[in-house]
């Protein structure tokens, strides 16, 4: 029940600075469109919780489509005291948002859906023990690599700032899974809690 | 307008996170709950303090490799419930698949549901990531022995592969001190994952496992899992029978009764 609590405190505290702290930019003077450099990442993300850690934190850019697909680089952590163990786990994350709605004559936008999957992985000898070639074969364990696939779905509001170099600040929760969940509730969908399939997580995103 | 929105966004998100009920730091994360801990001491106390059955025999169910077979454990658990005979059940490792917390919680959760005790010792799979942190918290030392009505039961670790082939596993001389009190038991059951002669046995320790079951002349059985499927034989010629399990996905179980010099096991179908 604490895990829920904490997350509450951090939405409340991203809520807070988001709607605070940058209000303020929107007075900047106008800045002309610039060509970024395509390494140059347009976005940046706090998660709280679903795979990469107790935080992580990611950059990245939104392409093609309208900018209609995100893709992102994290990292994130697990420290001991919360989760068993340090584990330091970094990734790329790719969604696809197929609607974003522009609420009218208010500065916000919602994006009702995004589908992505994650591609992750834990570093330490006990993640990547199983790959080493002189103890096992390949395929000595089908699933012998050490990064791990997560699908999710998920939902986003943003706050958008004209004029300003932040665009957009938003919040957004995922719902996902990971792959050997799947793999383990499918043959057994008679005894296997489907609910623990998924875990919820979230976090804020600043677009600039 | 705003507010409603933003009000109507959150519910949405603690819909989901009611829905979902959980929050996953990682797959390799180690959240055990309390009552999911010291599960092999538990079960212990629950034996040793009210043993059943007759006071010279010993008859217990012997399972393994419960991996991700959770219907079939399940149904395993359901038809060991209606018998009587059963004194406490021995899984002879593979608890988990990935060694990952959820596969631990849930297949000890089924297992919870046994009305005997059950023991354990730990597969190749569940040492797995993290598996052997979490076996270790969930279940307590990879190597213990208990005894119970005189016998003595020597629960080992012989998951050679997993611990890059080092020569100490299995701890020879701790398996050796287990037995050599031979004034202090009837006779003594070894149970492991790995068989000797397995791919994933130290094969440096093959022998002198066999000749420390063998030497102290009390060792009725060496029982093993990780082959899936039932098996029993002599292959070392040295008067220790070598008895395999079936995985719970095999639907079969083997009951064995022990007896001061001798045993005697069935197989049963579910």
């Amino acid at each position: 029940m604490w895990r829920f609590q904490t997350f509450i405190y951090l939405l409340t505290f991203i809520f807070l600075f988001a709607s605070n702290s940058f209000a303020q930019e929107e007075e900047k003077e106008e800045t002309g469109p610039k060509k970024r450099k395509w390494f140059v990442p347009d976005h940046s993300k706090i998660h709280f919780a679903g795979g990469y850690g107790f935080l992580s934190v990611s950059a990245g850019k939104k392409i093609l489509r309208k900018k209609r697909i995100e893709l992102d680089i994290t990292i994130g952590y697990l420290p001991k005291a919360i989760g068993g163990d340090d584990i330091l786990t970094g990734g790329i994350k790719a969604q696809y948002i197929p609607w974003r709605i522009d609420w009218k004559n208010k500065p916000l936008q919602i994006e009702p859906l995004a589908v992505g999957l994650s591609i992750f992985q834990a570093w330490g000898t006990r993640f990547n023990r199983l790959n080493d070639r002189n103890l096992y074969s390949k395929g000595y364990y089908w699933w012998t690599s050490n990064r791990r696939f997560a699908p999710f779905i998920g939902q986003r509001i943003q706050r958008t700032y004209k004029n300003s170099s932040i665009k957009s600040i938003g919040v957004y929760y995922e719902i996902g899974t990971y792959d050997l969940y799947i793999y383990s509730w499918l043959p057994n969908q008679k005894t296997f809690p489907f609910h623990k399939l998924f875990n919820f997580s979230g976090g804020v995103q600043l677009s600039f | 307008m705003i507010q409603k929105l933003l009000k109507g966004f959150i519910a949405v998100g603690i819909a989901a996170m009611i829905f979902g009920q959980c929050i996953s730091y990682s797959p390799f994360e180690i959240t055990l709950e309390d009552h999911e801990k010291d599960l092999t001491q538990k079960n212990l106390n629950r034996l040793l303090d009210n043993p059943t059955g007759n006071s010279d025999t010993v008859t217990f169910a012997f399972i393994g490799d419960t991996q991700r077979f959770y219907d079939a454990s399940t149904d395993f658990v359901n038809v060991l419930n209606k018998r009587s005979d059963i004194e406490f059940v021995i899984h002879s490792g593979d608890i988990s698949d990935f060694g990952l917390d959820l596969e631990f919680s849930l297949m000890a959760e089924i297992l919870g549901k046994l009305k005997v005790p059950y023991l354990t010792v730990i597969g190749n799979h569940d040492i797995i990531y993290n598996g052997r942190r979490i076996y270790e918290q969930m279940f307590g030392p990879m190597d213990y022995s208990f005894t119970y009505k005189g016998f003595r039961f020597v629960m080992l670790n012989t998951n050679g592969r997993e611990f890059g082939f080092s020569g100490k596993v299995p701890d020879i001389p701790w398996l050796d001190e287990q037995l050599s009190d031979t004034s202090h038991y009837k006779n003594a059951l070894v149970i492991q994952h790995v068989p000797p002669g397995n791919d994933d046995f130290d094969n440096t320790l093959e022998t002198s496992y066999a000749q420390t079951l063998s030497k102290w002349g009390k060792t009725l059985l060496s029982m093993n899992g990780h082959n899936h499927d039932y098996s029993i034989g002599e292959p070392y010629n040295d008067g220790v029978t070598y008895l395999n399990s079936f995985s719970t996905s095999k639907k079969s179980y083997v009951v064995v009764k022990i007896w001061e010099g001798g045993f005697s096991h069935v197989v049963v179908d579910f």
